[in-house]
């Protein structure tokens, strides 16, 4: 897994790419929460990602929500990895509406269901 | 609804297999009678590959639906004898007329399986390894028809396809460490996915905050809805690795084929009811608003967006396999469970007796206005009541196809020939009428096959063609349909009839009896001239028994036969048991319906015009002698007899006879209610209806009122 945090005033970028399942989860975390710690507005790049499972469609939602709940902005920047749109639709996360928290309307899997199997 | 559901709700096995045997069962007996009619098909032409390919594709469906239902030794027998079938069609066997001998008997023996589920009956399960053990020796080496199976899946609509699609709702909650455990829930979903059209959404409203998360847990459960044609075993194998440890509820949610394939489905707050995601309470409080109930209950915070999101697709999964299903069908029916039309035609009626009551009401009280809504009210049950009598109907034909099978076994037996041949099989009658009629047919065409065609030695001699026929036909004619049994065999014997009745006593020694009367004495209870008694007939039940259950469906029957030529049975039925127009009129205090489709005319009669006829009880309309019977002697009804009576001309079989009543009321919309144990005997009496003030008014049986007053006479003039 690679995880780049790029800070630049108080807005961070995440840059994550390679294997992200299982194995990774427990890193996934610290890196979330470390942005999540230092920044208010931050984005995502999730176009390298390789391989994604379970664990880390659940750590994104834990992140966005806790993003929402803290007031902060989370954003998907770019297009994301195919692997990444087959996880979603395979983990049954496609949908074109968020959960209740999410206010305004910044559910990744909105976003990455709207260009996958629909 | 965070917490996992309790373990309690989880599904029951046995309720869904009862549920999908419930839903299979009408088809299953079509099935059958679909398997037996292309058989007897097959008999006549060996050949025809369009009846192997019928006989096989019922098989094929009996063996996937049966297989379905988890009816797992139907499903073997017939898959066996699918083998056999695949090998005739792939022309490595010919349908000979011993494969299709047991065939038939394989057919019953499914039957008689079927029935063992649905009708507690019982079964010899010895038989089918039998069948199938002599199938064998005459078509060594049938395999199973793996491949061919395949080419007939793919090849065939889904409504000629083997197994029928199910589709499933599936709630899948894993235990939270299942990812830890080395179980991939979404392998688990993949796989699901490859047994046929899936949705699968997730609910993550578990999946707790960045700082409460524990990475390998699994917070989220899924709600799959499956729509597959495998069996319920290949859904739950899916699961069989984690079903101990998680949770996994599994409901049949739409069926193809099933009762209410139209193609809207239930409604988004009947579907989160269902799935327990959402309270009544809660719902009758959205249900007013404007706006739509998914909106509402995602704003009033009762049902999260996730759930109606995922009921959403449920609801338009179904819709899209239904209108698929829809469009793969050529013919846009459904199908609907006997006792739901039962209870509608109840319902009519109830309705027409309502508003018989309104349109009287209205009269009674003069009100311009509320008369015009009573009229209305009358038009719209009118069409109503046709159009729901309609529904009932139902073709003929399938009680004819029975027959075909019943004449093939009965005539081998006695070592005859005969064919039958059917007209009019697509003669529609009331579904009622059509059941009870069955096993009069089943009489009248046995004592055909028995005592009617001679054998073909006898025939041949007579100059005849050896091979006897049976015609079977069914004829709208008015408000009735005749069905007609013919057969070309020796006829009724005269001498022998007669000899029998002055032997009963039914008939005096002289006496001088039209042939037509005559026959009509083979109904008598006990009347058989049979000289043997066989296993098939003679032995002077059925007849009457015949009689007893066409009078029961107020029907007649009619007799006409010709020495060496052949005898004719016809009955003639009502189209319907449940309403008729009648013809109400007045004795007295008391209320008497004439079936209308009986009444020709109504004419007066006065003391002056029957003191002039001398007792004799005729009456001269326009120029024509009618006989009239007087019903308020013969119901001994009370009160005083008018000056001016009516006479009601009916006509039965051609013939006008008269009833005379004190006053003719109209028309009237009669629903027929069925006498209690007590009146049940009351000659003359068919039924009751109850009329629009809430009084009984009692149903004539014109025909046999008739029938019982000629006898009357006949006595008397005996005496």
């Amino acid at each position: 897994m690679g995880a780049a945090l790029e800070k630049t005033g108080e807005k961070m970028r995440v840059v994550l790419s390679g294997e992200i399942t299982l194995p990774q989860a427990d890193e996934l975390k610290k890196t979330f929460l470390k942005a999540l710690g230092e920044a208010d507005d931050i984005s995502i790049v999730l176009g390298n990602i390789q391989d994604a499972d379970l664990s880390m469609l659940q750590l994104f939602c834990s992140l966005h929500r806790s993003a929402l709940q803290q007031k902060k902005h989370i954003k998907l920047k770019g297009s994301a990895s195919q692997a990444l749109k087959d996880a979603v639709y395979a983990a049954g996360f496609s949908r074109h509406a968020g959960c209740k928290l999410d206010l305004d309307n910044s559910c990744l899997w909105v976003k990455i269901s709207g260009a996958h199997h629909g | 609804m965070d917490e996992p559901l309790s373990r309690q709700d989880e599904y029951t096995r046995d309720q869904i297999v009862k549920e999908l045997r419930t839903t299979f069962k009408e088809e299953a007996y079509e099935l059958l009678a679909e398997l037996e009619s292309a058989l007897l098909e097959l008999e006549k032409t060996p050949d025809d590959s369009e009846q192997i390919g019928r006989v096989f594709r019922a098989l094929h469906t009996i063996k996937g639906s049966g297989g379905t239902c988890e009816f797992h030794d139907i499903s073997a027998f017939t898959h066996e004898l699918e083998s056999i079938f695949d090998k005739i069609r792939n022309g490595k066997a010919s349908a000979t007329r011993k494969i299709i001998d047991l065939t038939l008997l394989a057919r019953d023996q499914i039957r008689a399986l079927f029935d063992q589920y649905y009708q507690n009956g019982s079964v010899d399960e010895a038989k089918s390894s039998e069948i199938i053990a002599s199938l064998k020796e005459l078509v060594p080496d049938a395999k199973t028809p793996a491949q061919a199976t395949t080419a007939l899946d793919s090849a065939t609509s889904p409504g000629n396809g083997a197994r029928r699609s199910v589709t499933y709702r599936i709630r899948f909650w894993p235990n939270p460490q299942v990812l830890v455990q080395g179980t991939d829930p979404l392998k688990l979903l993949a796989e699901l996915r490859t047994l046929g059209a899936c949705k699968v959404v997730a609910q993550t409203e578990a999946i707790p905050y960045l700082g409460d998360i524990d990475p390998h847990g699994c917070y989220t459960y899924w709600d799959i809805i499956l729509t597959t044609n495998r069996e319920l075993n290949a859904i739950e194998d899916v699961f069989i690795f984690v079903k101990d440890t998680s949770y996994v509820k599994i409901s049949v949610i739409d069926r193809e084929g099933h009762i209410d394939s139209e193609a809207a489905y239930k409604k988004l707050g009947e579907i989160l009811l269902e799935r327990g995601d959402l309270a009544t309470e809660d719902l009758e409080k959205v249900l007013h608003s404007q706006k739509k109930v998914g909106e509402m209950l995602v704003e009033t915070g009762f049902v999260s967006p996730e759930k109606v999101q995922s009921a959403l697709v449920e609801q338009q999964h179904v819709r899209e396999m239904r209108e698929q299903r829809k469009s793969a069908d050529a013919v846009t029916s459904i199908r609907v469970a006997t006792d739901r039309l039962d209870s509608l035609v109840n319902l009519v009626g109830e309705l027409v007796t309502v508003q018989a009551r309104l349109s009287q009401t209205a009269l009674s009280i003069q009100h311009v206005e509320l008369s015009s809504i009573a009229e209305e009210v009358e038009r719209l049950t009118d069409s109503l009541r046709d159009t729901t009598m309609n529904i009932r109907m139902l073709p003929i034909g399938t009680t004819f196809s029975k027959f075909k099978r019943l004449v093939r076994d009965l005539s081998t037996e006695l070592g005859k020939e005969i064919e039958l041949t059917t007209d009019g099989a697509e003669t529609e009658l009331d579904k009622t009428v059509i059941e009870r009629l069955s096993d009069p047919l089943v009489h009248i065409i046995r004592n055909s096959i028995d005592h009617g065609i001679e054998d073909p030695e006898t025939r041949a001699a007579t100059g005849k063609t050896r091979s006897g026929t049976i015609h079977l036909s069914a004829v709208h004619s008015g408000g009735h349909v005749l069905i007609r049994v013919e057969d070309d065999g020796a006829g009724l014997d005269a001498a022998a009839i007669r000899r029998k009745a002055v032997e009963k006593g039914l008939l005096q020694k002289d006496s001088d009896l039209a042939e037509n009367k005559l026959w009509e004495l083979i109904l008598e209870p006990g009347f058989s001239t049979a000289k043997a008694v066989t296993g098939v007939s003679g032995r002077g039940v059925g007849m009457d028994v015949v009689k007893r259950a066409i009078d029961a469906l107020r029907g007649s029957i009619a007799i006409s036969s010709t020495k060496g030529r052949g005898t004719s049975i016809t009955l003639k039925l009502p189209l319907t048991l449940a309403i008729i127009d009648g013809f109400l009129t007045q004795i007295g205090e008391e209320h008497f319906i004439f079936p209308m489709s009986l009444v020709e005319e109504c004419v007066e009669l006065t003391r002056e015009d029957s003191q002039s006829t001398h007792g004799r009880r005729l009456a001269n309309v326009r120029g024509e002698l009618v006989p009239y019977i007087r019903l308020r002697e013969h119901f001994q009804a009370g009160g005083e007899r008018p000056d001016f009576e009516h006479i009601v001309i009916t006509n039965v079989d051609n013939r006008r006879v008269g009833m005379v009543v004190d006053t003719v009321v109209g028309e009237h919309q009669t629903v027929i209610k069925s006498l209690g144990q007590f009146y049940r005997n009351v000659d003359g009496i068919s039924g009751a209806t109850i009329l629009g003030n809430g009084t009984v008014a009692l149903i004539l049986n014109v025909p046999k009122l008739i029938w019982l007053v000629e006898r009357q006479e006949m006595q008397a003039t005996r005496v």
